[in-house]
């Protein structure tokens, strides 16, 4: 399998502090589906951020779909975000659009056209079960509804990575075990799905999962196939 | 666009600074249009005064006075005034009895070529009519047209501090309006939109917005002057004419709401840019 991502010596601190992370090495693999896993303030959500190019490390160096991102002019990134699906902890709905609208975003971001927007977003509403949620509001959507919305607008671009902040945070056990099933399919099918969890016991549901475990002091603490991993005391 | 609360109100922000430049410039324009108009009906414009008690004496000089400038190649045109024009003249002071009890002097009034020699004609008309004054409306109303020169400066220099308050106030209240949606410009960036593209979204709304303040703006002052110009005509001498305003600074008026969206949306534009760039 071929690297789409790659940490090599990598350490990041926000506004020259203590570093988050540090000295990190790590490879992401096309098609893999990867679990964070780490304490509070460990890193995880700053490991995604650098993944998907909102912060940068400042030192070491950082190759996503072969791209060095250290050197990579500003106006490159746009298309490289644009084969990566994010699925942010607080979902980042517009509340002024409806449901069809928010999932409909980065389609019309790419300025396609409106019969291509209308076939693919009614079938990932059906997909995610909201078919007759099309034209409400967020705000009058549940916690797990929302969080279903973010992940089909992550994914309405048929993306090569997956990166998801806490998707299962908001929402009770059956819809995460669904969500998880969802995103673990996806991964068969070649996407890479890196996903952020406090929650050990998901890990459980995706066997075939890598599990990166970040330490305390934003080091690499481990890397293992699930099927080879064994919880940390 | 965002909650900022200048967002919310970026339009009619805009139309009250808008209604106010554009009031206070249709306001210069017409004082400035009737200081000009003045001056060209003063500078020229002389009158002849025959003060003498004798009526046939004096009917003999106005005589005198009339033939020697009707024959002057300086002189543009020449009226003397009837005697109902001159009892119409005093009757504000006078009365209707001015006729019986007063003896008024003869008035020629006469307008010179922009080059004629007042001090040769006034001695040519001494000459004529040895009873004769010479009244020169030019000199008598340059104190009028000297002020009306200064207040005219002075709000010109109104209009401009009122033009570069205007710029900077949509300037503010644009970037108040991009930065209340700076959460959703950070996302279309994560998104994977370009930065002109975004900006240019973020543009087109606030370009909208401005645009209708501006309009709303003209349109409120443009209906204020109409307004106010039936009750300034009515003035015994209005200064607020709307034939005096001509073409060219009206044409200037309806480019402001063009000039006012060209700075909020290169502000929207550089705000957007700066956002994006910081990620």
């Amino acid at each position: 399998m071929s690297a789409i991502v790659q940490f090599d010596h990598v350490h990041f601190a926000y506004n020259a502090g203590t570093d988050i992370l540090s000295d990190l090495n790590l490879t992401f693999e096309q098609g893999q589906f990867y679990f964070v896993t780490g304490a509070s303030g460990a890193g995880k959500t700053s490991l995604l951020k650098m993944i998907y190019m909102a912060l940068r490390p400042y030192r070491g160096s950082m190759r996503i779909f072969g791209e060095d991102v250290m050197t990579l002019p500003e106006r490159y990134i746009p298309s490289l975000r644009q084969r990566i699906g994010i699925v942010f902890q607080d979902f980042r709905l517009v509340p002024e659009l409806n449901v069809f609208d928010n999932i409909a975003l980065p389609l019309r971001l790419d300025r396609r056209k409106e019969n291509f927007i209308h076939s693919t977003v009614g079938r990932i509403l059906v997909q995610i079960d909201l078919p007759d949620k099309a034209f409400h509001f967020p705000e009058t959507l549940s916690g797990g509804e929302q969080q279903r919305i973010a992940i089909a607008r992550a994914l309405i671009r048929r993306p090569e990575i997956l990166v998801a902040d806490e998707p299962t945070g908001n929402i009770d056990d059956g819809l995460a075990a669904s969500i998880l099933h969802l995103l673990s399919a996806l991964s068969k099918r070649g996407m890479t799905v890196i996903m952020a969890t406090h929650d050990l016991h998901l890990l459980d549901r995706v066997p075939h999962a890598k599990h990166i475990r970040l330490g305390t002091k934003g080091n690499l603490e481990s890397v293992a196939l699930l099927d080879q991993w064994s919880p940390l005391k | 666009m965002g909650k900022a609360p200048l967002s919310r109100m970026l339009s009619w922000l805009v139309a009250l600074m808008m209604a106010l430049l554009t009031l206070a410039l249709l306001f210069v324009l017409s004082i400035h249009q009737r200081a000009i108009s003045l001056h060209d009906q003063l500078a020229d414009r002389l009158t002849v005064q025959i003060v003498e008690a004798d009526p046939s004496n004096r009917d003999r000089q106005k005589e005198a006075a009339l033939h020697l400038l009707q024959s002057l190649s300086s002189v543009k045109s020449v009226h003397a005034l009837s005697q109902q024009e001159l009892e119409k003249l005093v009757e504000p002071w006078l009365g209707d009895h001015a006729d019986s009890e007063i003896t008024l002097p003869a008035l020629i009034d006469f307008t010179i070529l922009p080059h004629g020699d007042k001090q040769a004609i006034a001695a040519e008309i001494h000459h004529a009519a040895p009873s004769a004054s010479l009244d020169d409306h030019g000199s008598s109303g340059a104190t009028l047209l000297s002020f009306l020169s200064l207040l005219s400066s002075l709000l010109w220099s109104v209009i401009l501090s009122l033009f570069f308050a205007t710029i900077a106030i949509i300037a503010l209240a644009v970037r108040s309006a991009v930065n209340g949606c700076h959460d959703k410009i950070i996302l279309l960036s994560l998104l994977g939109a370009e930065q002109k593209r975004i900006a240019g979204l973020f543009c087109y709304k606030t370009g909208f917005d401005v645009f209708k303040g501006s309009v709303i703006g003209c349109a409120i002052s443009i209906l204020i002057a109409v307004l106010s110009r039936r009750l300034l005509a009515s003035l015994p001498t209005p200064i607020f004419h709307s034939d005096s305003i001509n073409f060219l600074p009206l044409l200037f008026i309806a480019f402001l709401p063009i000039i006012t969206v060209i700075i909020g949306v290169m502000t929207a534009h550089i705000i957007v840019l700066r956002m994006v760039e910081k990620r």
